[in-house]
């Protein structure tokens, strides 16, 4: 079956405050995103990218502001039925949220097949393509419990790539994942954004991942956006604490290829 | 550091006693949101089979054999206590306690402690990893998906369990009639007892209470279930609280349904 990629739509997020417990997490956030663009949101822990990218994707509500997605606001959308939405939004989460009581093809299918939009036939046809776009092919019958945090993970972006977006949200996709698993999920996400002209904003602490699939980067610290800018320009930043999260990142990174190396040794 | 004072533990009360309401409103909502019409009844209907066939065979062994022992327990019991009587109504004891009050209530505690639980259990651990939420991402709504389904299953299958149990705690009374040498009635004249002293009515408001409880039990787990925050932690504090509230409300839900059906003609 042959299917017309998503055409991506733009994302406006405008002074976006958000509290828990009168914890103020975000503190006016302002951030624009073009349709077809990947947005890398960098940060440490705790800063509230995690938070940042359940609103946009209208899993919560700010306390403050307003986001768009593709021009609407994004409670109005997540409000309308499934077949008059306008355009798609998926999203990978932190943990995979793979249904762990369905196979590797149901858990793809799952939205198609509530919403009774695809036969049977083309439902199976665009979960083997889903599954090769990810390199999965043949785990159809699968359960999650049988496979690795990385292979979750790919079957995951399959599920939010089945769907066809317009707009697709990344939660933390490397967490948990060893630095050959983070560099091939990114050279996936980074194969998406080549072959599909959507919109994709990837939330991580992570340098190798902004640094193979962004086209722009924002930093948030404290609460706010601090910078962005394209990776090179990110690399250059002036900001103290841009420098500070860059230093430690670099620290990470160089022990983990260090200890990537010593592995890969012992294997050899 | 706990606060003793007297404005600590009012405030205490008072947070527990608005906790408590927001719960019961949380129950109450979920619940309206979740009763399903009839298109929505046909098109979970496979979930609403696959549920059912949980809450039976969770429950089916472990309601055999307590509902036995009750109704072994009962006929020795109040044998012992007509004992300067006539054990003639044995046989209308047994069986009214049985049909009217303790099938539906027993087997609701059952379902509540083996069912409730992994109710909660199962929809927290989906709630702490994400899974409500990339259920919402993909359109599809929660409450259709995970709670209309286990609501009515549980609806339908606690008064088929609350009959069977009926069932099985007699034929217990039956067995405790035959063999125990303290009872002096003959198991033809306890049959023939319960069997003129129960009347339809009794049955069916066994099965009422059952849908009740049923309904209850289903809306308290997932509703729990669905507030689940915190990891692991969040996941079994959640099921021990929904299985104290469904116990709680199953008794109180017992009570206005017992004082409903007494005004009956």
């Amino acid at each position: 079956m042959k299917r017309t990629p998503g055409k991506g739509v733009d994302v406006k997020v405008d002074n976006v405050i958000h509290e828990y417990d009168d914890i103020r997490v975000l503190d006016g956030v302002n951030i624009n995103i073009a349709a077809g663009e990947t947005l890398c949101v960098l940060g440490g822990s705790g800063t509230g990218k995690s938070v940042l990218v359940r609103l946009m994707a209208g899993l919560e509500v700010p306390t403050s502001g307003e986001i768009q997605i593709g021009g609407m606001k994004v409670q109005e959308y997540t409000a309308l039925p499934p077949a008059e939405k306008p355009f798609l939004v998926s999203m990978v989460f932190q943990h995979s949220a793979l249904l762990g009581s369905l196979t590797v093809e149901e858990n793809i299918t799952l939205r198609m097949r509530e919403h009774q939009t695809h036969s049977q036939k083309d439902m199976h046809s665009i979960c083997e393509q889903v599954l090769d776009e990810v390199e999965m092919g043949g785990s159809n019958n699968k359960l999650p419990g049988e496979l690795s945090g990385g292979m979750k993970k790919r079957v995951a972006l399959a599920r939010a790539l089945a769907a066809n977006p317009d707009l697709l949200f990344y939660d933390e996709p490397t967490a948990e994942l060893d630095p050959v698993l983070t560099e091939q999920i990114g050279l996936l996400i980074a194969r998406i954004r080549r072959d599909r002209p959507i919109t994709q904003v990837v939330v991580t602490h992570d340098m190798v991942i902004a640094d193979i699939v962004a086209d722009r980067v924002a930093m948030l610290e404290g609460g706010r956006i601090a910078e962005e800018g394209s990776y090179r320009e990110f690399l250059a930043s002036a900001d103290p604490g841009t420098r500070s999260f860059l230093a430690a990142a670099r620290v990470l990174a160089s022990r983990d290829q260090a200890d990537n190396k010593d592995e890969t040794g012992k294997d050899g | 550091m706990t606060d003793l004072s007297t404005l600590g533990v009012v405030q205490r009360c008072g947070r527990n006693v608005l906790n408590t309401l927001s719960m019961l409103g949380e129950v109450l909502l979920l619940l309206g949101r979740s009763i399903p019409g009839p298109r929505s009844l046909w098109r979970e209907r496979a979930r609403i089979v696959e549920q059912m066939i949980i809450v039976g065979s969770e429950t089916l062994p472990i309601a055999s054999l307590v509902a036995f022992f009750i109704g072994m327990v009962l006929v020795v019991q109040t044998a012992d206590q007509l004992v300067n009587y006539s054990q003639e109504v044995l046989g209308s004891i047994v069986g009214l306690s049985m049909t009217k009050e303790l099938g539906p209530v027993l087997i609701a505690f059952l379902v509540a402690g083996r069912v409730g639980s992994s109710i909660t259990a199962q929809i927290g651990s989906m709630a702490v990893y994400d899974e409500v939420s990339a259920l919402r991402t993909m359109d599809i709504d929660p409450e259709r998906y995970l709670v209309t389904p286990r609501i009515t299953a549980m609806a339908l299958a606690l008064p088929v369990l609350i009959l069977y149990a009926d069932a099985v705690g007699i034929l217990g009374g039956c067995l405790a009639v035959q063999l125990d040498p303290a009872i002096n009635i003959s198991l033809a004249l306890f049959w023939d007892n319960l069997v003129s002293e129960i009347a339809m009515q009794d049955i069916v408001v066994g099965l009422v209470k059952g849908v009740v409880f049923g309904v209850t039990i289903a809306a308290v787990s997932c509703a729990f279930g669905l507030r689940t925050r915190g990891g692991t932690a969040g996941v079994a504090s959640s099921t021990t609280q929904s299985v104290v509230w469904s116990f709680v409300l199953v008794i109180v839900f017992d009570f206005i349904i017992v004082r409903m059906a007494v005004l009956l003609p």
